[in-house]
């Protein structure tokens, strides 16, 4: 008697990998829909700024979470923001200001830009140049200026930014200064 | 190429390879249950052969008395292949425990033909759309898992 398989070896791998890659695109395609119609209703405050300005450890420190790593798209790293039935998705956008048009879309409640403060940063110059730029960009949100990396910053360079902007939040995610300040106001933001 | 296609294709070949090495060893335990049956049975001239070239074809040969000693060792499979697809629920924090249903799913299907001769063929059907429909919702919900778990995927690189 000969106990013979109703499929050959390379017929049933066939088989079973072509229905995982048929139901892998599909779903694939219908999650990642499904997760981009959330991100784009779901109210967002989106943090800016210059590269290696601290923006991913200002979303972490803030949000006391580890960020979801560009789940859905590129450059963007998400976080949530909760207090009480409050609900806020902070998006960690490592966007430059030509590239921020593509965020218009999100329900963006405000917006917090973080300047660089330490001594190799990009110059102040430029980065108030880009926050003016962001700003005009998403027209009528409302904006909070962060000073990040304090510790390492000089008291001249602080004093120039404060003499600029009315509001500034001086803040450091490596000593934690300033950041239950900055947390309440996003907070008390959202209610108004 | 944008980061998430570029991150969404490897999760695809890990799904692709999951699936060889789940189909393969499927193919090769459900084998060996006939031969380990056969040796059980006191069955002779048991030969078992897993890959027979060229047409890549396993099967199980073997002498058995004519009475029910015959339908134990065809029947083997399906008992061993349900331990080793329970074997996967253990996974329980895992989207692999998924690999349940489809591993006891193909088994039913490559085992028909071992019994075609005891069985009425509405049951060959029957055990045919079970075995189909066992594969299709485990790998539905092993890729909505890994799909899911892909996206929520906490980032500790940056």
């Amino acid at each position: 008697m000969i106990f013979e398989q109703s499929l050959t070896i390379f017929q049933s791998i066939t088989i079973v990998t072509i229905v995982a890659v048929g139901f892998f695109l599909w779903r694939f395609y219908v999650i990642r829909k499904k997760y981009l119609n959330r991100l784009i209703q779901f109210p967002s405050i989106i943090i800016l700024g210059d590269r290696f300005s601290g923006k991913t450890s200002l979303a972490r420190v803030i949000t006391r979470n580890e960020s979801l790593a560009y789940p859905l798209e590129d450059g963007l790293g998400i976080n949530y923001l909760k207090d009480g039935n409050k609900k806020v998705q902070i998006i960690d956008a490592n966007v430059t200001p030509e590239e921020v048009e593509r965020l218009k879309k999100l329900n963006v409640k405000s917006f917090i830009y973080v300047i660089d403060a330490s001594s190799n940063s990009d110059s102040f110059g430029n980065q108030i140049k880009d926050f003016e730029k962001f700003k005009e960009t998403l027209n009528g949100v409302k904006s909070f200026v962060v000073l990040n990396k304090i510790d390492a910053a000089e008291k001249q360079k602080i004093k120039k930014i404060k003499d600029k902007f009315k509001n500034v939040y001086e803040v450091s995610t490596k000593t934690n200064e300033g950041l239950e300040d900055l947390r309440k106001s996003v907070l008390s933001s959202l209610s108004v | 190429m944008k980061r998430i296609y570029r991150t969404s294709s490897l999760c695809l070949i890990c799904v692709v390879i999951l699936n060889i090495l789940i189909t393969s060893a499927t193919v090769f335990l459900h084998e060996i249950s006939h031969f380990l049956a056969g040796i059980y049975f006191h069955c002779k001239e048991i030969r078992i052969v897993l890959i027979e070239y060229p047409n890549l074809k396993a099967y199980t040969e073997m002498r058995c008395q004519p009475n029910t000693q015959y339908i134990f060792p065809a029947l083997s499979p399906l008992v061993i292949i349900t331990l080793f697809g329970i074997l996967f629920l253990s996974l329980e924090n895992l989207p692999e425990k998924n690999f349940c249903w489809v591993v006891i799913g193909f088994n039913l299907i490559i085992s028909i033909s071992d019994m075609l001769h005891f069985i009425p063929t509405f049951l060959i059907y029957l055990t045919l759309i079970v075995g189909v429909i066992l594969i299709i919702s485990g790998q539905f919900l092993f890729i909505n898992e890994i799909i899911i778990l892909f996206i929520k995927r906490k980032d500790r690189s940056r």
